[in-house]
């Protein structure tokens, strides 16, 4: 093992990029299972399609491409978050009526909820790779609207050697006003407090006047909107997309959420920073190669020596 | 005065078990009505059932003119039924003023865009909801508290802000489930003026509670249960000299006679984990 000191800086800058996105997607599954209990599996399905709907309906029915500038970028770049945000907090409410509402109704075993969030996050899944739909991806990569001049034309400072571009800026930026809007409307405004109040009694809850039935729906929204942004963003930095593009996105932000405490909200924005760096920063000294061993090799790590996580399992700041 | 609820030949079992049997009281408008009876009597079971956590198996509940039974607790809540809890359930986690504005929410109406995008409706109930639920824990004496943490207050406090979380959601009836459970003599005096004080702002009051000085002293009528059955109803002078009340406390071997102090928050009374 030779370090190379000389690959900080770019590790550093990496792990911050990749680390803002694991913890935007870290967000839905650590608020679902805040108030629920329930580990939502099919959060990957729903971060996938952030991406997939600001493709399809910015990119193939509006037909944008090419780096947009000025005033025009700006807009361009909130529709493609919120379009995305939205597409995936409907896709994660509409998971919850029908993969997990029914169970809930019934008072079904834990066990019940993981096994139909893993088939349904399948079904998602491989519903993407089919074409008969025109959102649909089929089996190849598709190119991602390209509005942001990443090339050497475009916007660009250079920061500890690595050349930083619009779209690595945007993901962190955007990830980080995020955060602010969340841990603010968690800790600031009624929905937040109806969804702690769930999280720590939901019988008193419902017994204060709670609407269990819709706080649960507005978790899952809010957890699948900031997954549908980080989708977008995926999109964005990365200028193609796959029908699989959830899947290891989606475990390593399991991954963080489960580092940082899950079921508490400021646990996985730092669990997500962490894994980020931490899998980056192990290039530093061992081959990129083993960048996901390193990453997955958290979860047990966390699990045997620290099981609550970094923050424990309180929602709240 | 006129009849606020009926609870109407309710009854309640769990398998084979009958936790209450054809259960039947009136609560008039304005009254603090006591609920006594030995642990595992029903009451915190008939609160249940009230309340809309069990759906009674016969009988039912009707408030205000319209039956609740079958309706979601929520909804009930919404209606003007709201109660505290035997074990104290609190929101650990979150501080003194937030738990009683859980409770004044329900009368909110901000979505979640209102919410997460500062709408002015929003920002109005928020300031006005941070009044009303400083006003409610003044009113229970705790307002000092209302930047801690729930957890952190000690128990009698605890369950006076269980009391002003659930004034927080405007009852017509409060539902009180053993309120001076582990408080000290002097925190019970302060309690029963402040049932009082609920009472007299207009509130009705539903009093399950051992302490028989306390019940006795608050209530203006009694219903005794034991066994899930109503043995004796009326007011607590009567119902004190009442043979089967008697009976029913030192048959169940639970160490004191009615009329004196019974032994109070002792576990597992009702039948909450059925």
């Amino acid at each position: 093992m030779d370090c190379n000191p000389g690959l900080i800086g770019p590790a550093l800058i990496t792990g911050l990029i990749l680390g803002s996105l694991y913890a935007l997607i870290a967000l839905g599954y650590t608020m679902v299972y805040g108030v629920l209990k329930l580990i939502n599996f099919a959060h990957d399905a729903v971060f996938a399609f952030g991406a997939v709907s600001t493709w399809y309906i910015l990119g193939q029915v509006f037909g944008l491409v090419g780096p947009q500038s000025g005033l025009t970028l700006v807009i361009v770049l909130l529709a493609f978050l919120m379009i995305g945000g939205l597409a995936s907090g409907g896709v994660a409410v509409g998971l919850e009526r029908v993969a997990y509402r029914p169970l809930r109704k019934r008072h079904a075993a834990r066990l019940s909820y993981l096994i139909s969030a893993i088939g349904a996050s399948f079904f998602a899944t491989y519903m993407l790779q089919q074409d008969f739909l025109p959102f649909m991806l089929g089996p190849g990569p598709r190119q991602y609207p390209n509005v942001i001049e990443a090339g050497a034309a475009g916007f660009s400072f250079s920061l500890m050697n690595v050349r930083v571009t619009g779209p690595r800026l945007l993901v962190v930026v955007a990830a980080f006003v995020c955060f602010f809007i969340l841990d603010r409307l968690i800790n600031k405004t009624s929905t937040g407090r109806s969804i702690r109040a769930l999280s720590e009694d939901p019988v008193a809850a419902q017994l204060m006047g709670v609407n269990v039935d819709r706080v649960i729906v507005t978790t899952f929204f809010v957890g699948g909107f900031f997954g549908g942004v980080a989708g977008a963003l995926y999109g964005t930095l990365f200028g193609s997309i796959a029908w699989n593009l959830g899947f290891i996105p989606g475990i390593k932000a399991f991954t963080a959420a489960v580092l940082g405490g899950i079921g508490n909200i400021r646990g996985a924005m730092l669990g997500g920073l962490l894994l980020g760096l931490i899998e980056n920063g192990s290039t530093i000294c061992i081959g990129p190669e083993w960048k996901n061993v390193i990453a997955f090799t958290m979860l047990p790590l966390v699990l045997i020596f620290r099981p609550t996580g970094i923050m424990g399992e309180r929602i709240g700041g | 005065m006129a009849g606020l609820m009926t609870v109407d030949g309710v009854t309640m079992e769990f398998g084979g078990l009958r936790a209450l049997s054809d259960v039947n009281i009136e609560i008039e408008e304005g009254e603090i009505f006591g609920l006594i009876g030995p642990n595992g009597a029903g009451k915190t079971t008939l609160f249940n059932c009230i309340t809309g956590v069990y759906d009674p198996t016969h009988g039912r509940v009707e408030f205000a003119g319209g039956a609740i039974t079958g309706k979601r607790p929520d909804q009930i809540v919404d209606l003007g039924i709201c109660r505290t809890f035997q074990q104290i359930r609190l929101f650990p986690n979150m501080t003194a003023m937030e738990n009683v504005f859980i409770g004044v929410d329900a009368r909110h109406q901000t979505s979640v865009f209102g919410s997460m995008f500062r709408s002015p409706r929003h920002h109005r109930e928020e300031e006005e909801g941070e009044t009303k639920a400083l006003e409610f824990l003044e009113y229970c004496g705790i307002r000092k508290y209302a930047n801690d943490l729930a957890k952190n207050l000690s128990y009698g406090d605890q369950r006076r802000l269980e009391i002003a979380r659930a004034l927080g959601t405007k009852p017509k009836l409060l539902l009180l489930d053993e309120p001076a459970a582990g408080m000290n003599p002097v925190e019970k005096n302060g309690l029963r003026d402040l049932v009082r004080k609920i009472r007299d702002s207009g509130v009705t009051v539903l009093l399950i509670e051992h302490d028989m000085k306390v019940v006795m002293g608050l209530s203006d009528r009694v219903a005794v249960l034991d066994h899930g059955e109503r043995i004796a109803f009326g007011k607590p002078e009567e119902v004190q000299k009442d043979p089967k009340v008697v009976e029913a406390y030192l048959g169940t071997g639970a160490g004191g006679q009615a009329g004196q102090t019974a032994p109070g928050g002792t576990a597992g009374s009702g039948s909450q984990g059925g």
